[in-house]
């Protein structure tokens, strides 16, 4: 039999796609890094005429307004954190270490509003707590006899609230897996010193968690920086401006000023790299949590009477975050238009109408997220599948500079990258600004780092051993790539896959930053139905765009039998 | 005609030297283990006989066909040099079931069904798993994975099967009976083994000869005995067995004898043209070759003070000083008449061992 040789330097085509992929991930994240910097130091756009100058950092930080709106977004980093944090502690520790009834399905359900889009939310609360058309403003004025309505959303304060519960979820996601990681013994040594139950849960389970429980506040902070819906929903009306809405403000106005909203992204970029950096240092060897290779099965602290208590609490908050807001926004829907009046003469079907039928543009915002969504998530997660591989499994050398290029966008909010991309294509001859593939590369983009983590730590798991022990029973290469790395990263492929569906689907300020005539997804349409006023046709809307999500979780369960619980456990 | 050759093999990772010119053959049906602390480069060898890793420099040739050698930048790749592989972490697809699992590198081969079937039930009995052909791999024990693993590894009858540490997961008696099996196995089907492990009693119980290995050099090969009475360094000294060990120094050599001084005691030993006089020397011997007041006159004698006495069932461990050096001695055969009369804790005991028992090194400066 003639036996196969290759040479150290021998070009095969699974290396040479996996190069492939790794150079698109890289221009994919540098490109628009890069000319955001360039375009912070110039008075106009490429290709204008124009000079390099600090003018814009200039103009930018002798602000008056700016000041005030980093202001406003480091009292909503620190609220929204402190606020959040505790939380998500709490409904974790009763998820997880209790004995609350209905645990089980209460921990999946207390995620859920991660996905929900948070700007819908923040619109849904002002239908209930608008000064003057706020449903709850309005039974407690009558049923009270007040005569101011008790709350205003259009508020930091209104804005601290929506978010509190959009981040809530978050902080549960990131610090569920560390609870229920632990390692028995260790609250069992303090139960044989002497600590009851519930105090060994508070002076031992809580610390033991504090790595996680710090590195997700800090990832919260970070990214409330980085959010635009809600502030832009509910400060916005008001004259308050946070960092994200100036940089719009200043990509949207008349003459458009892109130099002051490239140095403002530059500026947020910098904090978000900072807010990372110091979150990894943070985490980098102080894991107290030791996974036991032993089953773990959690002694759950037994509540007594206060277990109706813990499981109202708990409901409630459900109750807050999801069933108000979108019960509303469901009751709204039908409504003819929206003030503040809720009777059966102003009902209609014909929101919904306009919205699948009648509008050509929000028609075509639906076609756009879908395409977007469904393809766009398709595509990177085929891109950092192959990074992933070179960087984990390869020995190419360099491999380490892949790593790093494709975590970068972690620590830039979603808009900077869309500033970016803005300055890096706008005046190119290759037609990509203002088309749908803009917005499809700026998703592709920002969710780079999701997929390289989720498919690095499947890779570490699986561990190489797998493929090579099907390279020595007479596989090649790519026969075992094929037929046992495939088959076992499907699953985390699949789950990934969905879990990106969402996200593209709700992401907003990235979209409304590129936004051209015709490149609209759902949320820059409802961005502009809110401003326009249509209230009723912004919650028709935004009831089909949840019903879009909650069919393609379905389906994509009844297709594929997989999970979206799966790939959030990233 | 040695059946698997390496000659001069080195791999570098980063500035570490984790291989160093290791030279060695295996002959045909022969069970050769790699023994050695880790880190010592014996699973770095194991991987480059695999083709897993690549080698910087050397050739490995298995039955008369190269398969790497760094002077003709030959590399043949690992589904293409027909051997069989043993994991330390089983490495069973757990997406497949056992019968997959086993029958996986048939049907790389192309082999007809019917073939296949037949050949991995055979397997499959051999060792002991054919009612589990049907059970997904997750779905197994330790033991039973480990025996999977086996079994993918002999159906298609490979010319060298290596084994990297796969005993090392098993619990302490699992590890025994699983060692008996792979043994059984490969007495019966003549397979040339190269068997990887830190475990110097696993390389004595399954091998018919081990290369003892240290910081990616060959220490010493042989077979048991030879190891185990003769080691050629310290480190397969202190490795293989308990040793005691203590200094000493050459005072005068002659053409029949050396004579040594160590713990205030002078001694002769056969002569060696490795020593000069005023060597400094290291000692070495068995705690069963030292014998706790002994009734025959013993070559050479030491006397010293009882530390520990520990009472082990089949026979008892003393620790004596002697001269401030603390040495280990065994006492075998002992009845129950005799634990009365048993030297205790604070005893004066002499020690008694034969010459041809004491091994002596000289001091090397790296030891």
């Amino acid at each position: 039999m003639e036996l196969q040789t290759t040479e150290r330097w021998e070009l095969n085509l699974p290396l040479l796609l996996m190069w492939t992929a790794a150079l698109v991930a890289t221009f994919l994240v540098l490109y628009p890094l890069l000319y955001l910097i360039y375009g912070s130091f110039r008075t106009s756009l490429p290709g204008d005429p124009g000079a390099l100058t600090l003018s814009n950092y200039f103009a930018v930080f002798s602000s008056h307004k700016i000041g005030e709106s980093i202001f406003n977004t480091l009292i909503l980093m620190a609220s929204v954190t402190a606020l959040a944090c505790p939380a998500g502690v709490v409904l974790v520790w009763l998820t997880t270490r209790s004995d609350m009834p209905f645990r089980r399905q209460l921990e999946i359900l207390n995620i859920f509003p991660f996905l929900l889009s948070p700007y819908v939310t923040g619109v849904a609360w002002t239908m209930l707590l608008s000064p003057r058309s706020g449903l709850i403003n309005k039974f407690l004025v009558g049923t009270l006899g007040l005569s101011q309505p008790p709350f205003d959303i259009f508020s930091i304060s209104g804005t601290i609230w929506v978010l509190f519960f959009y981040y809530t979820p978050y902080m549960c996601l990131f610090i569920s897996a560390a609870f229920k990681a632990m390692d028995p013994s260790m609250e069992e040594a303090a139960r044989t010193c002497g600590s009851s139950l519930f105090r060994t849960s508070w002076r031992v389970t809580v610390p033991l968690a504090t790595p996680a429980i710090l590195s997700g506040s800090i990832l919260i902070f970070v990214h409330v920086a980085g959010m635009f819906g809600v502030p832009a929903a509910l400060m916005q009306p008001k004259g308050d401006y946070v960092l994200t809405t100036t940089i719009v403000h200043f990509i949207q106005v008349y003459p458009q000023q892109y130099g002051s909203a490239a140095a403002i992204s530059m500026f947020l970029m910098m904090v978000s790299a900072l807010g990372i950096f110091i979150q990894r240092r943070v985490m980098a060897g102080k894991s107290y949590v030791t996974v036991t290779g032993k089953a773990y099965r959690p002694r759950s602290i037994k509540l007594g009477k206060w277990r109706y208590v813990a499981l109202g609490t708990n409901l409630l908050y459900l109750f807050l975050s999801i069933v108000l807001p979108y019960g509303t926004l469901l009751m709204v829907s039908f409504l003819r238009y929206w003030s503040g009046e809720v009777s059966a003469e102003l009902f209609t079907l014909s929101n919904y109408t306009e919205v699948l039928l009648g509008d050509e543009a929000i028609v075509r915002s639906i076609k756009n997220s879908l395409f977007v969504s469904i393809i766009g998530s398709f595509i990177c997660l085929v891109i950092t599948m192959l990074v992933a591989y070179l960087v984990n499994r390869t020995k190419v050398r360099g491999r380490g500079f892949f790593d790093y290029v494709t975590t970068l966008p972690v620590g830039i909010p979603g808009m900077v990258i869309a500033v970016g991309l803005l300055w890096a294509w706008i005046r190119s001859p290759i037609l990509v600004y203002g088309t749908i593939w803009i917005i499809m590369i700026a998703f592709i983009t920002r969710y780079v780092p999701y997929g390289m983590r989720a498919f690095s730590n499947t890779l570490v798991q699986l561990g190489p051993e797998l493929e090579e022990s099907a390279r020595i029973c007479g596989s090649s290469w790519f026969g075992s790539f094929r037929k046992i790395l495939i088959p076992l990263l499907k699953p985390g492929f699949l789950s990934g896959w969905i879990l990106l569906f969402i996200l593209f689907m709700r992401e907003l300020s990235t979209a409304l930053v590129l936004w051209y005539s015709g490149n609209e997804v759902i949320a820059v349409q409802l961005y502009q139905l809110v401003r326009d006023g249509e209230l009723s046709v912004v919650a028709a809307l935004s009831i089909v765009d949840a019903l879009i999500m909650i069919t393609g979780i379905i389906a994509f369960r009844l297709i594929f039998k997989e999970d979206i619980s799966a790939g959030l456990k990233r | 005609m040695a059946f698997l050759k390496i000659s001069h093999l080195v791999k570098k990772y980063d500035s570490v030297l984790a291989v160093n010119d290791v030279s060695f053959e295996a002959e045909k049906g022969e069970f050769l283990t790699l023994l050695g602390p880790s880190g010592c480069g014996k699973t770095t060898i194991l991987r480059c006989i695999a083709g897993l890793e690549q080698p910087d420099q050397g050739e490995i040739s298995i039955g008369g066909k190269a398969m790497v050698s760094s002077q003709s930048r030959l590399f043949v790749e690992p589904d293409q040099r027909g051997l069989g592989m043993v994991f330390q972490s089983y490495a069973i697809w757990p997406h497949l079931t056992v019968f997959q699992n086993v029958a996986y590198p048939l049907i790389e081969r192309r082999l007809p069904k019917s073939e296949i079937t037949e050949k991995v039930r055979h397997i499959l009995a051999m060792v002991k798993l054919l009612e589990m052909e049907d059970r997904s791999a997750t779905k197994l024990s330790g033991g039973q994975q480990q025996r999977v693993a086996l079994a993918r590894a002999l159906v298609y009858n490979p010319e060298v099967l290596l084994f990297d540490e796969p005993l090392s997961n098993l619990d302490a008696k699992l590890r025994v009976d699983m060692r008996n099996e792979i043994r059984t196995l490969q007495k019966e089907l003549r397979i040339t083994s190269i068997y990887v492990t830190h475990d110097q009693e696993e390389a004595f119980a399954l091998s018919d000869r081990i290369i003892v290995m240290n910081q990616g050099k060959i220490e010493q090969i042989g077979d048991q005995p030879t190891l185990y009475f003769r080691p050629r360094t310290r480190f397969v000294a202190e490795f293989i067995g308990e040793t005691n060990t203590f200094e000493g120094e050459v005072m005068q050599t002659s053409n029949s004898s050396i004579q040594i001084k160590a713990l205030s005691t002078v001694f002769n030993l056969p002569a060696s043209s490795e020593f000069a006089s005023g060597d400094r020397v290291i000692l070495v011997v068995r705690p069963e070759h030292l014998k706790v007041n002994p009734k025959d006159e013993p070559e050479l004698g030491f006397q010293g003070k009882v530390d520990q006495r520990q009472y082990l069932g089949s026979f008892c461990k003393y620790y004596v000083m002697v001269q401030g050096q603390g040495l280990a001695a065994e006492l075998r055969g002992i009845n129950s008449q005799d634990i009365p009369t048993l030297p205790v804790e604070g005893d004066t005991v002499s020690l008694g061992l034969n010459a041809a028992d004491l091994v002596c090194f000289k001091v090397n400066p790296q030891t």
